[in-house]
């Protein structure tokens, strides 16, 4: 079992909703979809520890909230700068969601 | 960035064939067919592409320009507006997998929708599809009702001897149908009645410039004492696609329109086919249309949501009597007289609005809302953690295999550091 984590991104939603279309015109089941997005899961994740290869560093303004629950870290930054090589990127919020990534257990519940 | 942003493509690419393939025996297993795994495919491209979180894509969708020629012009071919015909065949034989024939094929009771438009059309698809929905038109007519959408399109290329063919038959086919519609409705109204007038064959149009305005008109059938009228509105050549107005025109709508003379009528049926294509809630529909019954007039939505707001809240807080009445109503009640005097002023000025919600004892919250609204923004990273550390308030943070969405755009990243200050 890999984490849901990745479901809530631009990837994992457009599953999602491709999914659900199917669903709706009837041409997959529910379950079917489970199974899918569970392959998901660990195609992402598996890309993610492999395929990639980026580094980047981050410089926030500001640590608006922290939160460690469920060995989850979610974290509020305000005015935060992204750097990678020779670009960056600004943003006045972001929202950070973290897993535990030393151990890889099981994580059934999707995290935002 | 353009080059992480290829990186990322690439990425998203990988992972879209490592599901499909790792699915594709749990789908044969099922017994889904290979057809519905490319669908799925094809559905999660275009929404990515569509979704602009990655740029530079490099599998473009060579088949929609494609399918939007052939559609189009099996589109062009309808010059008999009083058709009932689908489009059902045309699309299934052209484009499975496009949304619209599925949505198509599931809906029997619903609107049709007629595009003229004439692109560049090979004559030979012309005739065999004239003579095809001449057959449909015929088996059709006996069953369906009369409830028809007429949308008449000034569209751009086109073959001149086409829009004055169609134009040709238009008047005629319009007579035989309005004869035809009458007789039918007196035969249908014996048998179904309340269905007849919300089903209609479902038809799609694929418009080269989805955000055009396409007038439609919309024959009601006549009711008792009345006649058939023909409504006029502007809805966006988007909305065709995909059957929308199928869903946003429904049932309960179309009996409060009928309800209504013509030129209100028309303002409604135009301020939902409106309201739900920017918000695409139907609950939306069903209150407008529940509030309308209710009244002709137009400041209906005010009253209802009013009442609604005004559910639960007598007594001190009730808005009717307040411009007026707020020492009497305060002196009432000892204990909470100050949080009345904030929610009252609230309510004052909500309730010249209008339309706002009204929380309770908002005024008396200090904080920034961040437990609610902070925690919902756009820029989000998910990732993992290495290692968090802390020294008094200087964060630090080890994070690793991560997909950020900043200002819309994704990223990823094998590592990233940071630090913050709390």
């Amino acid at each position: 079992m890999s984490y849901q984590l990745y479901r809530n991104t631009t990837l994992g939603n457009t599953l999602q909703e491709s999914l659900d279309e199917l669903i709706q015109y009837g041409q997959i089941t529910p379950q079917l979809a489970i199974k899918v997005l569970l392959q998901f899961d660990r195609a992402i994740n598996n890309a993610l520890a492999t395929r990639v290869k980026s580094r980047l560093t981050f410089k926030a303004g500001k640590l608006n909230t922290y939160r460690f629950c469920d060995n989850v870290w979610t974290f509020m930054l305000n005015d935060v700068e992204f750097r990678e090589m020779n670009d960056f990127a600004k943003v006045d919020k972001v929202k950070i969601v973290a897993c535990d990534g030393k151990n890889v257990a099981e994580e059934t519940s999707q995290r935002r | 960035m353009s080059q992480s942003q290829l990186a990322v493509v690439k990425i998203y690419k990988s992972v879209i064939d490592d599901v499909l393939a790792g699915v594709r025996d749990a789908f044969l297993d099922e017994g889904v067919d290979e057809q519905v795994l490319q669908e799925l495919r094809q559905i999660w491209e275009q929404k990515l592409e569509s979704s602009k979180a990655i740029e530079a894509n490099p599998e473009p969708e060579a088949p929609q320009p494609q399918y939007l020629q052939k559609e189009i012009a099996r589109n062009s071919l309808p010059s008999k507006p009083g058709n009932v015909y689908s489009y059902q065949s045309a699309h299934n034989a052209v484009h499975n997998s496009s949304q619209q024939s599925h949505m198509v094929s599931q809906h029997t009771n619903q609107m049709q929708v007629q595009g003229n438009q004439s692109q560049s059309v090979s004559q030979s698809q012309q005739q065999q599809q004239q003579q095809h929905h001449q057959h449909h038109q015929q088996h059709q007519q006996q069953h369906q009702p009369p409830l028809q959408q007429q949308p008449q399109h000034h569209h751009q290329h086109l073959r001149q001897e086409q829009s004055q063919h169609q134009q040709h038959q238009q008047p005629q086919q319009q007579q035989q149908q309005t004869q035809q519609s009458q007789a039918q409705q007196q035969q249908s109204q014996s048998h179904q009645q309340s269905t007849n007038t919300h089903s209609t064959t479902p038809q799609t149009v694929i418009v080269a410039d989805p955000s055009k305005q396409v007038p439609i008109q919309i024959t009601l059938p006549a009711q008792a004492g009345g006649e058939s009228r023909v409504l006029t509105i502007q809805v966006p050549a988007s909305a065709l696609q995909g059957n929308q107005l199928q869903q946003v025109l429904t049932g309960p709508v179309i009996t409060a329109t009928m309800a209504l003379p013509v030129h209100l009528a028309s303002s409604l049926l135009q301020q939902h086919v409106n309201a739900a294509l920017q918000g695409q809630v139907t609950t939306a529909v069903q209150l407008q249309s529940s509030s309308l019954q209710q009244n002709n007039a137009g400041h209906l939505q005010n009253q209802s949501n009013s009442i609604r707001q005004l559910d639960g809240m007598d007594g001190t807080c009730d808005t009717s009597d307040e411009e007026e009445d707020d020492d009497d109503e305060e002196e009432d009640v000892d204990d909470e007289e100050e949080n009345d005097e904030k929610e009252e002023d609230e309510n004052e000025e909500e309730n010249t609005e209008g339309q706002e919600e009204e929380p309770l004892n908002s005024g008396d919250d200090v904080s920034d809302e961040d437990p609610s609204d902070l925690f919902d923004t756009d820029n989000v990273v998910v990732c993992q953690y290495d290692k968090i550390t802390r020294t008094r308030n200087k964060w630090k943070f080890h994070l690793k295999d991560g997909i950020m969405n900043l200002n819309g755009k994704d990223f990823v990243f094998q590592r990233a550091g940071g630090d913050a200050e709390w």
